[in-house]
């Protein structure tokens, strides 16, 4: 079957992920080889934990471009058998919703190192219908620091929230706190009060 | 994205540090409820105080929920009571304070401000009946503050005032003898009174003040001191200059939090947010201590030559990182040095390092003045008008509020100990270093005119 020229033509939008063990050069590597297929990368999350690079990122392109095309060349800058790269045609509706409507707060949870923590925690979490937007661990010898961002809907009741919570990780000896996200924006970062209680929806 | 390092630096504040905000303040204009007859005022009194305030501690609640942030206190402060004590006797000015102290127990809240009269530059007779009904009303009242402005850089010194007041504390005192003289820390005497308050028991809602608004408190001395002990430890040799720029700091985000709390309560009650008040307003709780910072700073005595200049430096600093932080920075900002308020101080003057005339040379550059002090039961009233002259003295000329919050303690002997309990701490009778002697000067009344500098126009 023949495809028409618009369907030819059309911009296509990807999005890619990237395992590899770290080294300097990645994202120059795969960052040149989107460019050099003409892609547009528009939104980059990136971090290393460990030692291994870990990439998301979505890419659009002027006209056709297939995803063997674009695996092949983020493979070859890997340069890395071991590289586990994941290529998906990006098809989400445009201006997507949030997941959950609701307003951001941070979770931290401390305490000695355990199994089962973030297993209780994010099953807590999930069955209240917290959507969690991020999750980081820092450890310092025997003792961790978890820290997490979440959306709460709207029509939970915090309290009853933070209770919960403090039950869940009171089993494992876990000091917790989950408090909205101003209160940490407001003692680290110069500006305006006002606008962020205007985007929260405070005043 | 969220850098541990900053949520943990938040969390360790608010857990740790004893950060807090210390009171939202709601101020409530109260000219609507002159009636006729004074029972009718009272009920209109209690009426508009309930239905304004009824979803204050509600409010402040929740917002303490929501960002895992203690709000001590939350209070109320009124229009000066003797504008609506014109032409009343003291009878009515009780009736008036005990409608106060019911409406402030209504709606949960502790203490209300406003049994107030401004006499700097003479009296009505709704400022008379005020002055003349201090030791009852606060005595038979358990929630209501009283305050006196006896001195302005604009107006000069009611000194007339002052002697009455010396003799109406301690009367106060005596009247509340069984609570050693309580009733006495409930009333405060100032020169160049804000307007716009917070704190107790110096709050109320001054003639400027718009028809109801929210004014809040914040403190954190405990901050503060870990801040300055966290910048010695990075840094032993580090200068007074670094102290202050870290004091600054820390202060600036202590500011924010309390102006996230104050828009956030206004916006809720639906009236207007008033001012931020960053005082270090210490607890006699270990941690929570102004007079800890000065020892962190290096003065291990407190009141040893330097701690003037201590005292200096953190209010400036305090100062500036409020000021940086907010536009909307008010009512007192700077250093409190309540000593019963403070475990540190009370130790020192206990101690003796630290004595009433070092504390008045403090109090020319803190953000008060003589506050929750303990004076011998038989202190004459020249003697206390005395200190209050003094003290006004220091705010007239420097042109900032200088304030006298003492209390005799009926019976009491210098070096007994008292402990009034809770926020209101304990400590030691003390005296000054002479009682007598200037009663010559103080009984002959009058007023001081004044001075040059009031001419800035």
């Amino acid at each position: 079957m023949r495809m028409n020229s618009d369907t030819e033509n059309a911009p296509c939008r990807y999005v890619v992920s990237v395992l590899v063990k770290d080294k300097v050069g990645i994202l120059r590597g795969v960052s040149a080889a989107l460019a050099d297929l003409g892609g547009d990368m528009d939104g980059i999350s990136q971090t290393v934990l460990d030692g291994y690079f870990a990439l998301i990122l979505t890419v659009t392109f002027g006209g056709p471009c297939s995803a063997q095309a674009l695996r092949a060349a983020v493979q070859d800058v890997l340069d890395d058998d071991e590289a586990d790269v994941v290529i998906r045609p990006y098809d989400r509706p445009v201006n997507l919703p949030p997941t959950v409507q609701g307003a951001r707060y941070l979770v931290t949870l401390t305490g000695k190192r355990t199994v089962g923590i973030m297993k209780a925690v994010t099953h807590f979490l999930a069955n209240q219908g917290v959507n969690v937007e991020g999750w980081s661990v820092y450890a310092d010898g025997a003792r961790v620091t978890h820290l997490g961002e979440v959306t709460v809907p709207d029509l939970l009741d915090i309290k009853q929230v933070q209770d919960g919570l403090q039950d869940v990780v009171a089993a494992f000896g876990f000091a917790c706190g989950i408090q909205h996200e101003n209160i940490f924006l407001v003692t680290n970062k110069v500006g305006a009060v006002r606008p962020l209680l205007r985007r929260a929806g405070h005043v | 994205m969220y850098k541990a390092s900053d949520v943990l630096a938040t969390i360790r504040m608010l857990q740790e540090e004893h950060l807090d905000v210390r009171t939202v303040t709601m101020g409530i204009h109260l000219g609507d409820c002159a009636r006729t007859g004074m029972d009718e005022t009272a009920e209109a009194v209690y009426r508009k105080i309930t239905t304004k305030a009824a979803n204050l501690v509600r409010i402040c609640d929740q917002i303490s929920t929501r960002y895992g942030l203690q709000i001590v206190n939350k209070r109320l402060a009124v229009t000066p009571a003797s504008l609506l004590l014109e032409g009343r006797n003291r009878a009515d000015a009780l009736l008036l304070a005990q409608a106060m102290d019911r409406a402030t127990e209504a709606v949960k809240v502790d203490l209300i401000g406003g049994f107030t009269a401004l006499v700097q530059k003479g009296l009505t007779s709704g400022k008379q009946t005020v002055l003349d009904s201090l030791p009852e009303v606060l005595a038979q009242t358990s929630r209501v503050c009283g305050s006196v402005n006896v001195g302005s850089t604009k107006a000069g010194m009611n000194v007339d005032a002052i002697r009455m007041l010396g003799r109406q504390i301690l009367r106060l005192a005596e009247a509340t003898r069984d609570q050693h003289g309580f009733g006495a820390a409930k009333l405060v005497v100032f020169a160049n009174i804000p307007e716009d308050n917070p704190f107790m028991a110096g709050a109320f809602l001054g003639p400027g003040e718009p028809e109801c608004v929210i004014n809040v408190g914040v403190s954190g001395p405990g901050v503060v001191k870990r801040a300055i002990d966290r910048a010695l430890e990075e840094r032993p040799d580090c200068t007074l200059d670094d102290l202050a720029e870290e004091v600054k700091h820390t202060t600036f985000r202590v500011t924010r939090v309390g102006e996230l709390v104050g828009r956030e309560v206004a916006a809720r009650l639906g009236i207007q947010f008033g001012v931020l008040d960053l005082s270090l307003a210490p607890t006699p709780r270990v941690g929570d201590s102004v007079g800890e910072i000065y020892q962190a700073m290096g003065i291990a005595k407190i009141g040893a030559p330097g701690t003037t200049a201590a005292v200096a430096l953190l209010n400036d600093a305090v100062k500036k990182g409020g000021a940086f932080a907010s536009s909307s920075v008010g009512g007192l900002s700077g250093a409190f040095i309540p000593v019963m308020e403070d475990h540190a101080l009370a130790e020192a003057m206990e101690a003796g390092t630290l004595t009433i005339e070092k504390l008045e040379a403090m109090t020319t550059v803190c953000s008060v003045g003589l506050d929750m002090l303990m004076l011998p039961g038989d202190t004459k009233a020249e003697t206390i008008a005395g200190l209050i002259m003094d003290e006004a003295a220091i705010g007239i000329i420097n042109r900032k509020t200088t304030a006298v919050r003492v209390i005799p303690v009926p019976g009491g002997k210098e070096g007994d100990r008292i402990d009034f309990g809770g926020l209101f701490g304990s400590g030691t009778i003390c005296n000054v270093a002479s009682p007598t002697g200037a009663e010559a000067f103080v009984n002959r009344g009058g007023h001081i005119p004044a001075p040059i500098q009031s001419l800035t126009n």
